[in-house]
């Protein structure tokens, strides 16, 4: 479920591309220093949203600069870093900490042999920075664990819709936008923004995922929605359209709360616009189109 | 503080339009630039007032509005569930799901379909929402309230996105504004000298 959330890279300013890899490239490196070198793997598209999104909404950053550095992946790349405020950075980055040990326990307990035993291995490593992260911002681990037992809840339940399906991963996501904010007049619509965008991650996953699903034999709402005796049948011309009209439905919402979200003073203003109007539109075809030969445009 | 309403001296169900009118009106009265210098500090201490009263308003009356702007509800004068429509302006929407399932299934009209759309429709689970607004169009195909949340579930329409796709995708009526700026532009070549200028 982690990368859905991009910049269409061909509408970005030049500028605007500069600024988003340095700060992928910040809170790549605020991993490393809060959680240990092997945390920087886990870092995802979703979490430089995450991040700019916060240091939107706490407004303190008028003007994001740049510091050159060198990549410690690949000394031979030289890469920029940007001045985020600090906090946005640490928030960002014991989310996707503690994302990520969530996401392991889930595979861990439904995936075959071997990716579970990989899972539970990476599990018991990752619990140590888990509990860091964990008691840092006890708020985002109330919220992440929350959402994965009513998940597991949502999946046992035998007719379980679309929407009941995609409810935990949205209102987890619009808790959160809510929690950003100190500002009451704005929570509604940022709640709202939040449970579109995450409603919108998981109907792209489930979109992304259902030929793999079928396969392995995994929970996808939609198998459920299109009942079939042979069940491959599923992946057609008709369930196609059908996902695009819910992402399409979905998009809907989230531009309308997007725009009542104040962000004229941020320096990411331009990058967020992009990431919501263009980035998820293509993403969306992207994944409806599924051409396997083609990759998203690479940031 | 004082009842903004009051210090502008209006209604407190006044239309924005009265209340600007009022400010207009208070703001000749009272504005420094405007009134005799006899009694200045006690005019812009007034105007002050004023002020914060008008924005306070204004801005109760942006944040009411910004879901019914967009969403012209309840446009109907008699409803069989006033109460349920009441319980959805004040927000209360599992309250007011609440009272709808009670509802016995006989007594389910188009409007009960449209009420449990709209409450579906605000919690974001846009694919239930859509069937039972689909439920009432069907059975009252005529209704403005249906056709508008209706409208809003659409998720087929294409020219919503037409804003938003990436730039370079070849859009002809750009190109045509475009060539016509650069004919524009070389007209001024073609011409005479004389005819161009100022005169």
């Amino acid at each position: 479920m982690f990368g859905y959330v991009r910049p269409w890279k061909s509408a970005l300013t030049q500028h605007d591309l500069e600024l988003y890899r340095s700060v992928y490239c910040s809170l790549c490196e605020k991993l490393g220093r809060d959680y240990g070198f092997s945390s920087r793997f886990i870092l995802s598209y979703d979490a430089v949203f995450l991040a700019m999104m916060i240091s939107t909404l706490h407004g303190e950053k008028r003007e994001a600069s740049v510091i050159e550095g060198r990549c410690p992946l690949n000394p031979l790349k030289s890469c920029v870093f940007c001045e985020i405020d600090d906090d946005s950075a640490e928030a960002a980055a014991a989310f996707s900490v503690i994302a990520f040990y969530y996401k392991l326990a889930d595979t861990a307990a439904d995936e075959r042999l071997f990716k579970s035993l990989t899972a539970r291995f990476l599990k018991t490593f990752f619990l140590k920075k888990k509990s860091r992260a964990a008691g840092k911002y006890p708020f985002f681990d109330s919220l992440l664990s929350d959402m994965a037992s009513s998940q597991l809840a949502a999946e046992k339940d035998p007719d379980c819709g679309i929407d009941a399906a995609a409810d935990p991963t949205a209102k987890m996501l619009g808790l959160l936008m809510k929690s950003l904010s100190d500002c009451e007049e704005i929570k509604d619509s940022l709640f709202r923004f939040g449970y579109f965008l995450g409603r919108w991650i998981y109907l792209a996953d489930m979109t992304d995922d259902l030929e793999k699903d079928i396969r392995s034999g995994s929970f996808n709402p939609l198998i459920n929605r299109f009942p079939a005796k042979d069940k491959l049948s599923l992946k057609n011309s008709e369930t196609n359209d059908y996902c695009g009209k819910l992402l399409k439905q979905t998009m809907k919402g989230i531009f309308g709360f997007y725009k009542e979200i104040p962000s004229e003073y941020s320096p990411f203003k331009t990058i967020t616009d992009n990431i919501v109007f263009e980035g998820l539109y293509n993403m969306s075809r992207f994944i409806l189109e599924k051409d396997k030969s083609k990759k998203y445009g690479k940031i | 503080m004082k009842d903004p309403y009051d210090i502008l001296g209006i209604p407190s169900d006044s239309s924005e339009d009265e209340i600007k009118a009022a400010y207009k009106r208070a703001a000749m009265k009272y504005h420094p630039d405007f009134s005799d210098s006899g009694n200045r500090s006690l005019n812009e201490e007034k105007m002050k007032e004023i002020d914060d009263a008008y924005d306070l308003i204004m801005n109760n009356m942006k944040l009411s509005g910004t879901d019914s702007e967009k969403f012209p509800q309840w446009t109907r004068s008699v409803s069989e569930f006033a109460d349920v429509r009441r319980l959805i302006d004040r927000k209360r929407y599992d309250d007011a799901e609440e009272l709808l399932d009670g509802i016995p299934k006989d007594s389910r009209n188009s409007e009960w379909n449209f009420l449990k759309g709209f409450i579906l429709f605000k919690r974001g689970w846009l694919e239930e929402a859509e069937v039972y607004a689909e439920k009432a169009c069907e059975e009252d195909p005529y209704n403005e309230e249906y056709k508008n949340l209706m409208d809003e579930l659409d998720g087929s329409d294409e020219s919503f996105f037409k804003v938003y796709k990436p730039k370079g995708a070849g859009c002809s009526s750009c190109s045509l504004y475009m060539s016509l700026c650069c004919m524009d532009l070389c007209c001024g070549c073609f011409l005479p000298r004389g005819k161009t200028g100022k005169g």
